[in-house]
């Protein structure tokens, strides 16, 4: 599993994560202790509190949170995703992007105007450039590859310029934006919206679903990968023993065992594949779908804007 | 305690019919026909494919008449994955609109036919008769079939999915509502399975039919179906007598077994 990606989409942050963590705990301590008397509420969103990882948190402290997690792992990202997901999550992504089949074909007039959201690393806006290139030559669509964290951005820069390609070029830009509201993005201006395993990390993902459906062109499609429900009971087994040895190579490798811990712990929290469509759904768009990935690892999940 | 088995036998019997109820009228496409996905590929189907056949320059050619973007072509093939040798997803939805869309058309007016008139006074069509509808509904697109059997045939998620599960709901229409009899045993399958494979055969015909308006199709449908039927009628035979002998056997033994 790409369990880096999990940190993706966070708020900016030079602090290090045990320094920045020493706060929001004492807040999360009030709240738990408030909530004790009502009910569990680790799953409940209200408007005060969420969750980050199995811990429940102010709403407000989430973002910082994200932030810092993704900010530690900014680095080693490439390798921990192969590391974890055994080079699998490069599957997923190649399938991902060919399912999607995006593209300007050669006789269609307008070119196609793309955003990947907390997409910081480039590789699936990369992907699908290259994808589109090859195999409809298409050298005129459009791409921002949009991430609240600066530090992830600065690293799909830096493999941009590595590569040679996509850097300094008008077609692609690296904007610091929260999914969530997408400010500087203008509604209804773009064909197809990815968001490659950052959405379980938004504070409110309702309102990052609405806000996919607010900048989309009618006849856009949403187009998200994110973790899943495994469904078959003997491997969900191996793949639950599998997620507590991930904080450990976490922490061997990257040498940060918590934000390893937070991604396994955001995975489980995500929300089941059937609720998940129907929030896409809830958000407006229509002929809503998902296809399970690796027995329900990871599933693609998709809707349309009509 | 005899109350809570009766509610849960009642609930296991008599479950709640709007549980059921197909969400999309043309099932299993995710749309309706006022979506904008019915829209295109309608189109698509109707003025471009007979030209292009079944690929993506049809589609392009029909986003471009209704002046939409290449966004929608992902948008057409979120449902599929790419198959085997490459055949973009949009054109196997492309593919699944035509085999549904077309299977309703033959039962459109059935329907409707057999909601307004008396259960007694009805007459079905013979299946021969519908197995022609939908042959002559081929006829639009009947250049390109050999291109559209083998995107069906391509081993693969599409073939499982949809072509074969499409193609078995095809027959099963076919002898629903024609006035074949039914039965309720084995033969309810081998049944499905003949129609089926005369069906495909019959297209395989028409892919290389150059006689005027297809007739040589139409006499080969009509001779497969006829041994269709009279294959039907070797296997009730056969049936019948290996029932009869059966019988025969024991009533036999047990007058052997009292006399001794």
């Amino acid at each position: 599993m790409a369990f880096t990606e999990l940190l993706k989409n966070s708020g900016k942050l030079t602090s290090s994560l045990k320094v920045s963590l020493s706060k929001p705990l004492i807040g999360y301590r009030c709240v738990r202790a408030l909530h004790s008397t009502s009910n569990l509420g680790v799953q409940e969103e209200n408007l005060e509190t969420t969750h980050f990882g199995s811990r429940t948190v102010p709403k407000s402290e989430k973002e910082k949170l994200v932030g810092t997690v993704f900010s530690s792992v900014a680095s080693k990202y490439d390798v921990m995703n192969d590391v974890m997901s055994m080079g699998v999550h490069r599957l997923w992504k190649d399938h991902f992007i060919n399912k999607l089949d995006a593209g300007k074909r050669p006789n269609s007039k307008e070119p196609l105007h793309f955003i990947d959201v907390a997409g910081g690393s480039g590789d699936i806006a990369f992907g699908l450039l290259d994808h589109a290139e090859h195999k409809f030559h298409d050298k005129e669509s459009d791409m921002h590859i949009v991430d609240i964290n600066a530090d992830m951005l600065k690293e799909g820069e830096k493999r941009a310029m590595n590569q040679g390609k996509y850097f300094n070029d008008p077609r692609v830009k690296f904007l610091v934006q929260n999914g969530e509201t997408l400010d500087e993005i203008e509604s209804n201006s773009k064909d197809v919206y990815t968001v490659s395993f950052g959405i379980r990390n938004f504070t409110n993902i309702q309102a990052g679903l609405n806000t996919a459906y607010r900048v989309l062109k009618p006849g856009g499609i949403f187009y998200c990968l994110e973790f899943s429900k495994v469904n078959n009971p003997i491997v969900d087994t191996v793949y639950q023993q599998w997620s507590k040895v991930l904080p450990v190579m976490g922490s061997l490798v990257a040498n940060d065992y918590d934000s390893y811990q937070y991604l396994v712990e955001s995975i489980q929290k995500f929300p089941e594949p059937e609720t998940f469509k129907g929030m896409i759904e809830k958000a407006g768009f229509q002929s809503a779908g998902y296809e399970p990935l690796t027995f329900g690892v990871c599933a693609i999940h998709w809707g349309i804007k009509t | 305690m005899s109350r809570i088995a009766r509610s849960i036998s009642r609930r296991l019997y008599h479950p709640n019919a709007l549980e059921h109820q197909a969400k999309f009228p043309l099932f299993p496409l995710t749309y309706g026909s006022d979506s904008l996905q019915y829209k295109v590929l309608n189109n698509t189907l109707k003025n471009h494919v007979p030209e292009h056949g079944f690929n993506e320059r049809a589609i392009v050619a029909s986003l471009n008449e209704l002046e939409l973007g290449s966004s929608v072509l992902s948008a057409l093939g979120s449902d599929n994955s790419p198959s085997f040798l490459n055949v973009a997803p949009s054109v196997l939805e492309l593919v699944k609109f035509h085999l549904v869309t077309k299977r309703y058309a033959i039962t459109q007016e059935l329907d409707s036919e057999l909601a307004n008139s008396d259960t007694a006074t009805y007459n079905a069509p013979a299946l021969k008769t519908l197995f022609q509808r939908r042959l002559e509904l081929n006829k639009p697109v009947a250049p390109h079939l050999s291109q559209l059997l083998s995107i069906l045939s391509i081993p693969g998620e599409f073939l499982v999915k949809s072509a074969l599960p499409e193609l078995h709901r095809l027959s099963d229409d076919m002898v629903y509502y024609s006035n074949e009899t039914d039965s309720p045993d084995f033969a309810w399958y081998s049944k499905r399975v003949a129609i089926s494979s005369a069906f495909v055969s019959s297209e395989l015909f028409m892919a290389q039919d150059k006689s005027p308006d297809y007739g040589q199709t139409f006499e080969f449908a009509a001779e497969k179906l006829d041994r269709v039927t009279r294959l039907g009628q070797y296997y009730t035979n056969t049936e019948e007598y290996l029932w009869y002998t059966l019988l025969m056997s024991i009533n036999l033994a047990k007058s052997q077994l009292t006399r001794c």
